[in-house]
């Protein structure tokens, strides 16, 4: 049993050229050649790119970011799919509501249903907020705390009080192991961590300004689940 | 010597060369890639109509992510000085509720024609720029799906997508401009082999880069993914008693993975492998949530299936017959 060699085409293709070359396959084959090369650099850039990759990036960005070919932080591999690789959620909390009772805390856009992409966005809005705000880029993270607390007051009517951003841990297998009944509730208050948290103040005009809360914000993972 | 290598690069390069045009400048039959039109053009249908319930709380100007904010954003955490440049959308320059319904609405109608594949070749191009302009809005939201769809577009943007299963097809028959089937091309065969090229690097990179984690080389990924409360669609904590299973499901989609990037070619294992992405992709979207991924993973298994077998799955191809038939 013999099988065709990886080089014939898989789609019927006919008349096979010659090994000369019109000008305009010339053409075309330069394309090619430059274009598989951005989308080599942009793929196996993913993941912990080299300073050469980096380099190559920045220099090809013109056609593999206008194109989108250029992944950025798109987790291919599905998830780092670790304790660490987790999903967060952005909660409002309105004025005079007491923040101790987590149910007062209005999480958004996560009421949709979750294999829909208008779910996910949220959640990756939530997820690089919390990066910017690992890598020290509070500035920004207030930025879209900002905009929250905007969207909250002028269009669902809240007049928000404080923002922030909550990693919700995962449940080991220990935990449905030997853990108590309230340990295997996955939304149970014990497995979310704030990284981020601002005051909302709202002045007479309705504009908006954004403090960060620095205690709220430095609470630790809870020691049962994390990393 | 001299001879040798002198006669060693002239037989290397005729090799290369005629290997190269081989590969490339065949003719394919255009099918597949319009088979991959219908599927690829309703994901896309699916994309951009996923905005339409948050399209204001998103792009608008008192939005979540108002123009201004997103290229701040964008800039610092993509860290690029011409990010207006390559991150070109046209939802830029509009931020009014009416404008943005307007754009919207217009976008979905591009969209659709080039689906039912109305005038293919215009349309074609039209929805990369729609897509791009989607994603481009806002790119902090973008997740794996995306660069999978504008892919898929801007390959088929090479091909002849309107000569089978098309409105612009069925409107030439109808005039009688088109009495003779659809002619392969070089086109298609170009389209075709991006295709799978690309697709087989993603594999290939979603392979390698899972192997880069601790956890997919010590069988316990499948757990983290299933421990994703907030993300997956069926509950298979019940699993933590069967760490073999576990395991097993780890070491699988590794495996599946970085068969289908290295076996695809081969005639012989492409069935099998298939078969397996029919089982994989549906499971992975059930353990992550991500559909729309593994909707797109599936629908570009078309691009390694031969037109005579899409012929005889589909139901209208008795109306687009490939030359010789």
């Amino acid at each position: 049993m013999t099988t065709k060699p990886s080089a014939t085409p898989l789609h019927a293709a006919r008349e096979p050229s010659s090994g000369s070359s019109s000008p305009a396959q010339t053409l075309i084959s330069i394309w090619l050649v430059i274009h598989l090369f951005c989308i080599a650099v942009a793929l196996t850039s993913n993941v912990a790119p080299s300073v050469l990759q980096v380099r190559l990036l920045d220099v090809l960005a013109i056609y593999t970011r206008t194109l989108n070919f250029d992944l950025n932080f798109t987790p291919y591999e599905l998830t780092h799919a670790g304790p660490d690789d987790v999903d967060h959620r952005i909660e409002v909390l309105p004025a005079n509501a007491d923040p101790a009772v987590s149910a007062n805390w209005i999480v958004v856009g996560m009421d949709g249903f979750r294999a829909a992409d208008g779910y996910k966005r949220f959640q990756r809005l939530a997820k690089v907020t919390a990066f910017l705000v690992d890598s020290d880029r509070d500035e920004a993270a207030a930025e879209v705390a900002l905009h929250v607390a905007k969207y909250q007051l002028h269009h669902a009517g809240v007049v928000p009080a404080k923002i922030r951003i909550r990693k919700h841990w995962l449940q080991s297998r220990d935990v449905f192991r030997n853990g108590t009944p309230a340990q295997r509730d996955p939304d149970a208050e014990s497995y979310f961590e704030v990284v981020y948290q601002a005051n909302a103040i709202v002045f007479d005009d309705n504009t908006i300004s954004i403090v960060k809360d620095e205690e709220a914000s430095q609470v630790a993972a809870p020691d049962e689940v994390s990393p | 010597m001299t001879d040798v290598s002198r006669s060693y690069v002239s037989e290397l390069t005729t090799a290369v060369g005629s290997g190269w045009n081989r590969f490339w400048f065949s003719t394919a039959d255009p099918y597949p890639t319009c088979l991959l039109r219908i599927a690829v053009g309703l994901l896309a249908v699916y994309f951009v109509g996923s905005y339409s319930t948050d399209l204001v709380t998103w792009f608008g100007s008192a939005g979540l992510l108002p123009s201004a904010a997103v290229r701040q954003l964008s800039g610092e955490t993509f860290g690029g000085t011409i990010d207006a440049v390559t991150r070109f959308s046209y939802l830029h320059y509009v931020s009014t509720p009416s404008g943005l319904w307007i754009c919207h609405a217009l976008g979905l109608l591009v969209l659709l024609c080039f689906t039912l594949g109305l005038y293919s070749r215009i349309t074609s191009i039209l929805s990369l720029v729609i897509v791009l302009s989607y994603i481009h809005r806002a790119p902090l939201l973008a997740g794996q799906f995306e660069p999978l769809l504008t892919m898929a577009i801007f390959y088929l943007c090479i091909a002849p997508v309107g000569a089978h299963l098309s409105v612009d097809r069925w409107w030439q028959t109808r005039r009688g401009a088109a009495s003779t089937p659809a002619r392969p091309s070089v086109a298609a065969n170009i389209s075709l082999r991006l295709l799978q090229i690309h697709v087989v690097g993603f594999y290939l990179l979603m392979a390698l880069s899972q192997l880069a984690g601790e956890t997919w080389w010590m069988g316990d990924a499948a757990w983290w993914l299933i421990a994703h409360s907030e993300s997956r669609l069926a509950d298979l904590t019940f699993l933590h008693s069967s760490p073999l299973l576990v395991a097993g499901l780890t070491h699988g989609i590794v495996l599946f993975e970085l068969l289908f990037a290295l076996l695809i070619w081969k005639p012989l294992a492409r069935p099998l492998l298939m078969l397996a992405s029919l089982i994989v992709w549906p499971f992975l979207a059930l353990l992550t949530g991500l559909v729309s991924f593994a909707a797109i993973m599936l629908v570009l298994n078309i691009a390694f299936l031969s037109p005579r077998q899409l012929r005889r799955w589909t139901p209208l191809s008795a109306r687009s017959p490939a030359v010789g038939d």
